[in-house]
């Protein structure tokens, strides 16, 4: 059935007929039907994922629904575009959603204000393919484990892209469960969050960084051992603020800042839009390609880094042999000597 | 960052480019030309990013079914209604802070107004005008007042991103580490504070808490006294160990051997970068009639030439420690960094010969801190240079230049037929890719594989697909965004994308 706005009209060129780099088996029904039928699951509505819900009804998919837990808060505006002031606080699937059917009339787009650990491997199974826009390690390898296992298990090969973004840089895999390297694989490039030792917080601080861990870690459980600190509190962040600037000033420190006391407790990650408009509409890009076929898809996985002119490649990246998730050896490990 | 600024609608950028940055964005203008899918797009990156000012110019663009299929910001149902009115009312929306407005003029009345176009700090260009005349006369006139140029195309898969600017000044490039320990090259404060601490007389305690930067440095001058060997990071790390490790838990001694390979940095030495504007006619002309900017690069390498050295940056990173030796030392590096930056005063008051200051205390810091790694970008009106294909022809980045050279060749093709090529075009956009290839002496052979890049450009019989209008005016709008802020590295100047293979080269024209 056609949109009500057809939206898959601008890339009716490429799906008519194959280019010079298209597989020779390409047909034109083939490329329609598949766009037509397909049904996608975005993971994340927030800086990536607004961009990505724009992205794919604007590539002519007709079917998506999106998944995500967290609510809207005012520093998501300066990327979220698809919210507004007037938003903060609801839901960001329902908001998202509810914005790209109104300009995307005739689209079957649904909302869940979830967690993806609340579904189950059916659930997953509906979908043709995955797109993420996550912000956090742990719901990356959960969802990877889950399309892999899927795979394992049902032999139905749910791809996955995954998109990352940090500041002016960026990231897209695509991975395709069993046969492509898994997210899994690439843990080993996965930069560790800095961590500051217990002994440096609690006696020789020299960063104002320091002086905040110690109030986080160390002094808030002490002095409020049945108040659990919540950044979301502006009382909590003031006095976690004030406890940390006492204990630079104890010590001679400079440089601890309201600004940096939240960077430092709620682990702000820098963000712009774009870059994530750069990221999602290169995932975009290859889930219309990997589900149309009308050209081939990237190698792999992309890097984007826009601090220093520009930088944006793909690369190969091989499975690894051995890897708990899609390494497919089970390893029997015999616990205890006695 | 400002205390105001902490939590706001800006706070996840001003943490990338700080409350300074963002004042330079909401004092901007910046203006558009079309307002096709990619300039829609670029439009709203820069719009969340909070700039001043944005004026489209769209010759009374009708939306067309084209619009429709492709552009998130044209409201269905209202084909025939003005392009640009819809795209301003629909963009507003995302942030009330930018102005948004629509130039009723025509492109073609307004491009001999050097007054309009002076007062914009950044122009995007998202299609092809319809004349090389227009072209080149807008090209010309943004370049006779220094104004800058991004010109971001696309289409089908393809994309292509050229920066045109005479000059940019880039102080803040965010571009390395301004950690400036000066092993190799102790002041005379530090000296004595170095020579003061006695490394055997110490308890195993207080030995653990010396910073590694003081240990290196007193290894660098052992080494240099004795010249026994040759100071390589492996004959420190062995010495270490042969001489230094007591305990074996020392984490100031791991973190010596960890960081040993900057014993080989040559504090006196400067980047190519500097010399390139140390050897700048510009540093050489009247002081008085120099730009903040080149009145600072002038003091500097007069700095240079009398100290052998540049200004301290002040910057050091956290060593293992306790906490008064480390704000000691750190107190140590903040001194000489406050009196190598008076330094600079009296050399520009020298330089003016008059007692005021024509940059503020805060923008005097920053230079001093940044010096190092500034960059001066000089741009070109060219658009291609034959060397761009000649020095690739093996490469694997030669379908990137193709790609170039086939979007360089639709332009052409839209100057004379006013559309873009389809599959029946293919042997006239040869045609002409061919004559633009003599006119750059550049055709040994036609390129490999450029014949393949024409077919796919013409099977896309000019579409804009969404895709690639948002990653190429996500390029163009963060490329614009660091024109504005004078921070970050701005692409030097030219790139073309492939959204085939997902790859992109840059190059300087």
């Amino acid at each position: 059935m056609p949109l009500d706005r057809n939206t898959s009209l601008s890339a009716e060129p490429l799906l008519k007929s194959g280019g010079p780099f298209t597989d020779a088996e390409y047909t034109s029904e083939f490329g329609h039907k598949e766009l037509n039928d397909a049904k996608i699951l975005v993971i994340g509505a927030g800086g990536l994922g607004c961009e990505i819900l724009k992205d794919l009804a604007f590539s002519g998919f007709k079917d998506i629904e999106c998944i995500d837990m967290d609510t809207i808060e005012l520093t998501n505006l300066n990327r979220q575009f698809l919210f507004r002031e007037k938003d903060v606080g609801k839901p960001k699937a329902v908001i998202a959603t509810n914005f790209v059917r109104g300009v995307v009339p005739g689209i079957r787009i649904a909302a869940h204000y979830a967690k993806i650990q609340d579904f189950d491997a059916d659930f997953y199974r509906q979908f043709t393919m995955i797109v993420c826009g996550l912000d956090n390690i742990e719901a990356r390898r959960w969802i990877n484990k889950t399309v892999v296992d899927i795979a394992l298990q049902y032999e139905q090969y749910i791809p996955l892209v995954d998109g990352g973004t940090e500041g002016f840089q960026g990231s897209v895999k695509l991975i395709i469960p069993t046969i492509t390297a898994c997210f899994e694989c690439y843990m080993k490039l996965v930069p560790k969050q800095t961590t500051y030792p217990l002994c440096t917080l609690a006696s020789t601080p020299r960063l104002p960084e320091h002086c905040i861990e110690w109030a986080h870690q160390l002094e808030w459980p002490r002095l409020y051992p049945d108040i659990p600190f919540d950044t979301d509190i502006p009382d909590h962040i003031t006095k976690m603020f004030e406890l940390s600037l006492k204990r630079a000033h104890q010590y001679g420190i400079e440089g601890v800042t309201k600004a940096k006391t939240l960077g430092v407790v709620k682990n702000i990650i820098p963000a712009i839009a774009s870059t994530n408009a750069i990221v999602a509409a290169s995932c975009c890009n290859e889930a219309f390609k990997f589900i149309t076929s009308c050209n081939p898809n990237m190698t792999d996985t992309m890097y984007y880094n826009g601090e220093i002119g520009v930088v944006l490649a793909s690369d190969k990246y091989d499975r690894l042999p051995d890897c708990p998730v899609c390494g497919g050896n089970v390893k029997e490990i015999t616990l205890g000597g006695e | 960052m400002d205390e105001k600024d902490v939590n706001s609608k800006y706070d996840r950028q001003i943490r990338l480019w700080s409350s300074r940055g963002q004042k330079s964005l909401s004092r901007s203008s910046v203006c558009i030309i079309g307002a096709n899918t990619t300039a829609s797009e670029t439009l709203k990156n820069i719009v969340l990013a909070g700039i001043g000012r944005a004026v489209i110019i769209d010759n009374d663009t009708k939306v067309n079914e084209d619009d429709i299929a492709s552009n998130f910001f044209i409201s269905y149902g209202l084909t025939g209604k003005n392009r640009a009115e819809m795209i301003t009312q629909n963009i507003s929306e995302m942030n009330k802070d930018v102005l948004i407005s629509v130039e009723n003029r025509h492109l073609k009345e307004l491009i001999k107004d050097v007054p309009f176009w002076n007062k914009f700090d950044c122009v995007i260009l998202n299609q092809y005008l319809p004349d090389s005349g227009m072209s080149e006369q807008l090209s010309n006139i943004l370049w006779e007042n220094n104004v800058c140029l991004i010109k971001a195309v696309n289409v089908g898969l393809y994309g292509s991103v050229r920066i045109q600017m005479q000059e940019q000044d880039i102080l803040e490039t965010h571009d390395n580490n301004l950690e400036d320990l000066r092993i190799d090259n102790c002041w005379s404060e530090l000296q004595d504070y170095i020579d003061k601490i006695d490394l055997d007389g110490m308890d195993d305690q207080t030995f653990s808490n010396v910073p590694y930067s003081i240990i290196l440095s007193k290894i660098y001058q052992s080494f240099e006294r004795t010249k026994n060997q040759q100071l390589t990071p492996s004959a420190i790390r062995t010495y270490i160990k042969d001489h230094l490790r007591r305990t074996g838990e020392e984490a100031n001694l791991d973190q010596a051997c960890n960081r040993a390979a900057i014993v080989l940095k040559r504090s006196s030495s400067i980047p190519s970068n500097l010399q390139d504007i140390f050897n700048n006619l510009k540093v050489k002309g009247d002081p008085s009639s120099l730009n903040n900017f080149w009145l600072l690069c002038r003091a500097l390498k007069i700095f240079y030439e009398e100290e052998g050295i540049l200004p301290l940056s002040g910057v050091i990173p956290d060593m293992e420690s306790d906490t008064d030796q480390y704000i000691t030392l750190k107190k140590l590096y903040e001194n000489k960094f406050n009196a190598d930056k008076n330094k600079m005063v009296q050399i520009v008051h020298r330089l003016l010969g008059e007692e005021t200051l024509p940059f503020t205390d805060l923008q005097l810091t920053s230079f001093v801190k940044n010096c190092r790694f500034m960059q001066v970008h000089r741009g070109s009106r060219d658009l291609f240079r034959s060397e761009i294909l000649t020095d690739r022809e093996n490469s694997s980045e030669l379908r990137n230049v193709n790609i170039y050279l086939a979007l360089i060749s639709t332009e052409e093709f839209f100057f004379k037929f006013h559309r873009l090529p389809t599959m029946q075009d293919r042997s006239k956009l040869r045609t002409i890719t061919i004559s633009l290839l003599c006119r750059y002496n550049s055709v040994k052979d036609f390129p490999d594989g450029l014949d393949k890049v024409l077919d796919e450009l013409c099977r896309c019989s000019g579409a804009q697909i969404h895709n690639i209008s948002a990653l190429i005016g996500g390029i163009a709008s963060q490329e614009a965004i660091k024109v504005i802020t004078g921070q970050y590295v701005t692409l030097d100047n030219c790139l073309s994308y492939d959204g085939i293979h997902s790859q992109a080269v840059t190059w300087k024209i």
